[in-house]
C-alpha cells in the first residue's frame, strides 16, 4: 500500500498519523518546504531508501487531484513496482475504507474539493494513470469532476 | 493515381479542418486576411472568389499568391515532398500538385511532416531569427532559406537517421544509448558493445553527435541510429518508434553532455558512463551538467571517479549514493597457444623486417600522443637499447604526424634521433590495423606508458592473451585496489621509465600453451549493459526525496529564459533539487538556511540581507573611495553618470595600462565634474592585482579606510548576459542616479569587512579548489567544502585593512602569473573566493545584499 499524506501550507507534520507506521506501507509526505521537518518522522530528509518519501512543493496548492497528477509523474516507478492500493489523506484524517472494490473512490465537499481518495492496485500501477491525470489536471473543473472522469476512464478495470 | 481532392480530404479530415476548408484551392481565412475590403463569412468569401475575385486577379491561397511573385519556389517545394501519392501527382505534372503540397504543409504539425521533409514548427525552433521576424517558415524556406544554405530542415534530420536492422517491438522496454561519435576509438567501441548487449532484451535507439565508420557496426543491433549535433532541438522531431518510447538512456562518455538537455526535457532517466578524467574534460560545463542531471554516474574506475571528486563536491553531489564503479570489461587472465604465439611473432617479424626469435617483446598501444606517454615508451626503449638490446619495443596505433605542432613534430624528431623503425634497433611503430592481434599474441608484456588513462581496452586484450602489464601508479584505473590482486599487473613510480624498465625486465617471458589446451572464455557474470541498467534501476527505485514546482530563482541553466521554456526549467530544477545538487539557490531563504546550518568558521560570518536605498545626504554615509580598474574605457562615461555614488565619493582612483587611456579617463571625469586620479599599471592580475597593490609598498590607498572595487573588464561581458550582470553588480553596490546603496552604510558598520551582491548561482571553488592546500595553514580553520557566498564577479565594498591582509596572504613579492591566464584556477580566481575567509579571519562579517527587482541574467 502507498499512502499520500498531504500537508497543507501553514501545517507542520511532527509525526506520522497513528496506524501508518507499518513496514509494508510506503508513506509519501507531500507538502510545502518545511512542513514535514518534524524530528519524530522516520528516516531523515535526504536519505536514500526506506519507506518514507518526501515530496516538497515549492508552490503551495491545495488540490488533491494536482497532488495525484504530480505524484503519478514523479513516483511512477514506485507505483508500478508496488502493486497495492493508493490512498490519499490529510494528516488529521484516516484512510478511506469500505469501498475497496471501486477502481477509484473519493470523498468530496459540496464545493467540489476532494479531501480523500483511494485508487485500486490496478489503477495505481496503470501506465495510463500518468497521462490521464496530467490531462485532467490541466482542465478547468473541480477535483470532484476530475475524479469522476478518472473513475469513468477506469470503470470496469 | 489518387485525385488531389482525395489526398486533401484524407489529411484535412485527420486534423479536423475539412469542414472549414473543403477545397485546398481556396483558403477563406487567407482570402479575408488579404482582402480587408471584403466582409462576410467563409461561404461569402468563396462566392466572391469564384464569381469575381479570380477574374480580378485575386489569389485564393497563399501558394497562389507566393507563386505569382516568386516562381522559383516550385523546385524547392517539389524537393520537399515525400508522400508517395503526392510524388505520383508531381511526377505526372498534375497542375494542382504543388498547390496541394504547399497547402498541406501549411496545415502544420503533423500533416507537414507526414507528407514532406518540412516541419513548420521545427523550422521556427531551429531558426529563431525566422520566428523573431514573424515570418511564415515555409515561405521563408522556399523564398530565402533554400538559397541561403545552412538552414536545416526535416530533410537534414532524416538524412541523419539511419534505419537499424532490429524491428521495434512494443512489448520490450526501449533504451537510448548515446555516443559522442562513431569513430573506432575507446568510448565508441564500448558504446557498440553496449548496443550489442542491450539488443538482446531491449529496443535500442542509438544517438551520436558525429558519425563515423563504426556506424555500420551499430546498425545490425539497433532499431535506428540518429546523428545530430543538436539533440535538444532535433530529437523531438524524430518520427521513429524507438525514439518516441524511450524508457531510459545511457550516455557513454562525458562527451555526450549535449544529450543531457534533451533527456531532461523529455523526463527520461539516464546513467552516464564516464571514462574520462576531469583533468582533461573541458569546457567544464560538460562534467558539471553531466553530474548535475544524471540519475546515476557510472565510472569505469575508482581512479577516474577520484579525479572528479572536486567537481562533484562543487555541486554537492552525493557520491556514495549517486555513483558507482563498473569496469567496461572483466579482467581475464588468459593465455595463447604456442602455435599462435609463434605465428604471431613470424607475422610481426615480416612486418618489421626484424627477426623476433628469442627476443623479449614489449608492446604499447593507442593513439600516439602525450597522454598515452608514447614518448615515455620511446625513452624506455632507449634505456634498454644500451643494456638489453634483445628487448624489442613495438607500439601499435595511429596518430603519428610529423606536421602536428602539438606533439608530432617533436616526437618525429625524437624518433629519428634514436633510430626508431630501424631493423637493427629496438623501437618500432605500427599503424592500427590487422596486426593488432598479432602484437597482442606475440608480446611478452605491455608497457602502459600513459600519463593518464582510465581503463584502456588494450590492457584487457593483453592480459587475456597471456601478457603481463606494467603501468605507473596514479596514472590509470588499473592501479586501483580492484586489480591489486592480479599477478599480471605491475605498478611502478609515476612517469619513471627506468623503474618501468626494471619491472619489465624482471617479468617472465610468455610461453604458449598446447594447442589442445586452447583457452575458453570463462563466465564473468552479467555483461556491462545489464550491470549499468540494474544499477540505474536500483538507484531510481531508492530515491525518496522529490521537489515539485518552480524555484523562485529562475535563471536559465540547460534551457533558455524564454517563456516557452518555463516548463523545461521547472523540470530541470525539480531534478536538480530532488537529488540535492546545486547549481543555483532555490531562493534567498534557501541560501540563508544553508549558511545558518553550516558550522564552518567562514560560513558563520556570512550574512544575507535585503538591499535598501540610502539618500546621498544620509548622515550614516561614511567617507569612501572608489577604485575602478579600466582596461577598457567604453562604459566608463555611462557608469559615472548612472550612479550618484561617484559624486559622493571622497576619491575616485582609476587604474589602467596606458597613458592614452589615462588621459581619456581623466577627461571623462572632468566632463562630468569629477576629479579622477589615474595610475598606470601593467596588464597583470586582471582587475584585482591593481587593487591589492594600492595597499602595498608605495601604494596609493593612503588613509582611506572604506573602498569600493569595480572594474571594466570585458570578461564579465563576454556573454550576451554580460551587460545585465554588470548592471546588476553596479546597481547593488552603488545604487542609482538618485540614491546610494545600503552597501555603503553597512560597510561602515563595525564588525563588517565585506559587502557584495547576493549571487543567485551556487558558485563553487571550481578549479580554485586545486590551490586550497597551498593556503590552508594560513587560516584558523579548515576551508569549507564550498564557499557558498563570495563576491562573484569580483566587485565589492571592503576595508583597507582587509585588502592589506589579502595582499599579505600571498605577499607583495609573490610571482603573480602573467597574461594570458586560464579562465579559472589561478591565484586571481582564488582571491575572488577568499574575501569572506579573510574577513572572517579578522572577526568581520561578510554581507551579501539581495535586490529582488534587479535582473541577474
Amino acid at each position: 500500500m502507498i499512502i499520500l499524506v498531504h500537508v497543507k501550507a501553514g501545517q507542520t507534520l511532527e509525526e506520522l498519523p497513528k496506524g501508518l507506521l507499518n513496514e509494508k506501507y510506503f508513506i509519501v509526505l507531500l507538502g510545502p518546504q518545511g512542513s514535514f521537518s518534524g524530528q519524530d518522522l522516520p528516516s531523515p530528509a535526504g536519505a536514500v531508501g526506506g519507506s518514507v518519501l518526501r515530496v516538497t512543493q515549492l508552490q503551495d496548492y491545495a488540490g488533491a487531484f494536482a497532488a495525484l497528477a504530480d505524484c503519478a509523474r514523479l513516483l511512477r516507478r514506485l507505483f508500478a513496482q508496488n502493486f497495492g492500493p493508493l490512498h490519499y489523506i490529510q494528516p488529521s484524517e484516516e484512510l478511506m475504507s469500505g469501498r475497496d472494490t471501486a477502481a477509484v473512490s473519493w470523498t468530496a465537499t459540496s464545493d467540489g474539493h476532494v479531501d480523500a481518495f483511494c485508487l485500486s492496485p490496478v489503477v495505481a500501477s496503470s501506465p495510463l494513470l500518468m497521462p490521464l491525470t496530467r490531462d485532467l489536471a490541466a482542465r478547468q473543473m473541480t477535483d470532484d469532476r476530475r475524479f469522476a472522469f478518472l473513475a469513468a476512464a477506469f470503470a470496469g478495470v | 493515381m489518387q485525385h488531389p481532392d482525395d489526398i486533401w480530404f484524407r489529411h484535412a479530415s485527420r486534423v479536423g479542418i475539412i469542414n472549414q476548408r473543403p477545397d485546398f484551392r481556396f483558403d477563406a481565412a487567407f482570402y479575408a486576411r488579404n482582402h480587408l475590403d471584403l466582409m462576410g463569412d467563409d461561404d461569402e468569401m468563396r462566392c466572391h472568389f469564384t464569381d469575381r475575385g479570380r477574374t480580378e486577379g485575386r489569389h485564393g491561397t497563399q501558394y497562389a499568391q507566393l507563386r505569382s511573385k516568386v516562381p522559383h519556389i516550385d523546385d524547392g517545394l517539389a524537393a520537399l515532398v515525400t508522400d508517395p501519392d503526392l510524388c505520383t501527382l508531381l511526377n505526372a505534372n498534375h497542375p494542382d500538385a504543388l498547390e496541394l503540397a504547399f497547402e498541406l504543409i501549411q496545415l502544420g504539425a503533423q500533416v507537414d511532416s507526414w507528407i514532406s521533409d518540412f516541419s513548420m514548427r521545427a523550422y521556427l525552433e531551429w531558426h529563431p531569427d525566422v520566428e523573431a521576424a514573424g515570418m511564415n517558415p515555409l515561405i521563408h524556406y522556399l523564398h530565402f532559406g533554400r538559397i541561403e544554405g545552412g538552414r536545416r530542415t526535416l530533410a537534414d534530420l532524416r538524412k541523419g537517421l539511419h534505419l537499424g536492422q532490429q524491428e521495434f517491438r512494443p512489448e520490450l522496454p526501449t533504451v537510448l544509448i548515446c555516443v559522442h561519435e562513431m569513430s573506432r576509438t575507446g568510448a565508441p567501441v564500448v558504446g557498440r558493445d553496449l548496443v550489442r548487449q542491450a539488443s538482446r532484451t531491449h529496443n535500442v535507439a542509438v544517438a551520436a553527435l558525429r558519425g563515423g565508420d563504426l556506424l555500420e557496426h551499430f546498425l545490425p543491433h539497433c532499431c535506428g541510429a540518429l546523428i545530430t549535433a543538436s539533440p535538444l532541438r532535433e530529437m523531438p522531431y524524430v518520427n521513429a518508434d524507438a525514439f518516441r518510447h524511450i524508457d531510459q538512456a545511457i550516455l557513454n562518455s562525458v562527451e555526450c553532455a549535449p544529450f543531457v538537455h534533451a533527456l531532461v526535457a523529455q523526463d527520461i532517466p539516464f546513467a552516464a558512463y564516464v571514462h574520462e578524467y576531469s583533468d582533461y574534460t573541458f569546457p567544464s560545463w560538460k562534467s558539471v551538467y553531466m553530474a548535475s542531471f544524471s540519475d546515476l554516474l557510472v565510472f569505469s574506475s575508482e581512479h577516474v571517479r577520484d579525479s572528479w571528486r572536486g567537481r562533484l563536491a562543487d555541486i554537492t553531489f552525493d557520491t556514495a549514493n549517486d555513483s558507482t564503479i563498473i569496469p567496461q570489461h572483466p579482467l581475464i587472465h588468459g593465455q595463447v597457444t604456442e602455435t599462435r604465439r609463434r605465428n604471431a611473432r613470424q607475422a610481426l617479424s615480416r612486418a618489421l623486417d626484424c627477426d623476433l626469435t628469442g627476443k623479449r617483446l614489449i608492446c604499447g598501444a593507442g593513439h600516439v600522443q602525450w597522454r598515452k606517454g608514447t614518448d615515455i615508451f620511446a625513452q624506455a626503449a632507449q634505456i634498454c637499447a644500451r643494456t638489453h638490446p634483445d628487448t624489442i619495443f613495438v607500439w601499435i596505433g595511429d596518430g603519428q604526424n610529423h606536421q602536428d605542432m602539438g606533439f608530432g613534430v617533436w616526437f618525429d624528431y625524437h624518433l629519428r634521433q634514436v633510430g626508431a623503425n630501424n631493423r637493427d634497433g629496438n623501437l618500432f611503430f605500427l599503424p592500427a590495423g590487422p596486426l593488432y592481434l598479432d602484437v597482442m599474441d606475440a608480446a611478452d608484456a605491455m608497457f602502459l606508458s600513459s600519463r593518464l588513462d582510465p581503463l584502456p581496452n588494450v590492457v584487457f586484450d593483453a592480459i587475456q592473451r597471456g601478457q603481463h602489464m606494467v603501468c605507473f601508479d596514479g596514472a590509470t584505473g588499473f592501479a586501483d585496489d580492484r586489480y591489486r590482486g592480479s599477478d599480471r599487473i605491475m605498478r611502478t613510480p609515476y612517469a619513471e621509465p627506468a623503474a618501468a624498465v626494471r619491472s619489465l625486465l624482471a617479468l617472465p617471458l610468455k610461453t604458449g600453451i598446447a594447442d589442445d589446451a586452447a583457452p575458453t572464455t570463462p563466465d564473468t557474470g552479467p555483461q556491462l549493459f545489464d550491470r549499468i541498467r540494474h544499477a540505474l534501476q536500483d538507484r531510481l527505485s531508492r530515491q525518496r526525496n522529490f521537489v515539485l514546482g518552480e524555484s523562485a530563482i529562475d535563471i536559465p541553466l540547460l534551457f533558455t529564459k524564454a517563456e516557452i521554456d518555463r516548463p523545461l526549467r521547472r523540470r530541470e530544477r525539480e531534478k536538480l533539487f530532488s537529488y540535492g545538487r546545486r547549481l543555483l539557490w532555490r531562493d534567498v531563504q534557501d541560501a540563508s538556511d544553508t549558511v545558518a546550518a553550516s558550522s564552518n568558521w567562514v560560513h558563520r560570518r556570512l550574512r544575507v540581507e535585503e538591499y535598501h536605498p540610502v539618500a546621498p545626504d544620509d548622515l550614516r554615509v561614511p567617507d569612501f573611495a572608489i577604485h575602478i580598474h579600466a582596461f577598457y574605457v567604453d562604459d566608463l562615461p555611462d557608469d559615472l553618470c548612472n550612479h550618484a555614488a561617484f559624486a559622493r565619493a571622497r576619491r575616485i582612483l582609476v587604474t589602467t595600462d596606458t597613458e592614452a587611456k589615462a588621459t581619456i579617463i581623466r577627461q571623462i571625469g572632468t566632463d562630468r565634474g569629477l576629479t579622477i586620479q589615474t595610475q598606470l599599471v601593467p596588464n597583470q592580475g586582471r582587475d584585482i592585482l591593481p587593487f591589492l597593490r594600492l595597499f602595498g609598498r608605495d601604494g596609493l590607498a593612503g588613509d582611506d579606510q572604506i573602498w569600493c572595487h569595480l572594474h571594466q573588464k570585458k570578461s564579465i561581458q563576454t556573454t550576451s548576459h554580460g551587460n545585465v550582470w554588470r548592471r546588476f553588480l553596479h546597481r547593488i553596490l552603488l545604487g542609482n542616479q538618485d540614491t546610494l546603496s545600503s552597501a555603503i552604510t553597512r560597510i561602515a558598520d563595525s564588525g563588517v569587512g565585506l559587502v557584495a551582491p547576493f549571487e543567485p548561482h551556487f558558485v563553487p571553488w571550481a578549479d580554485s579548489r586545486r590551490l586550497l592546500a597551498g593556503i590552508a595553514d594560513r587560516f584558523p580553520g579548515p576551508m569549507p567544502q564550498n564557499p557558498l557566498m563570495f563576491p562573484v564577479g569580483n566587485m565589492f565594498w571592503t576595508r583597507a585593512d582587509v585588502a592589506r591582509q589579502m595582499l599579505d596572504l600571498f605577499g607583495e613579492d609573490h610571482p603573480w602569473p602573467n597574461e594570458p591566464i586560464p579562465t579559472d584556477g589561478t591565484e586571481y580566481h582564488l582571491i575572488e573566493r577568499l574575501w569572506p575567509a579573510i574577513a572572517a579571519r579578522m572577526g568581520l562579517d561578510s554581507i551579501f545584499l539581495h535586490k529582488d527587482d534587479e535582473e541577474r541574467v
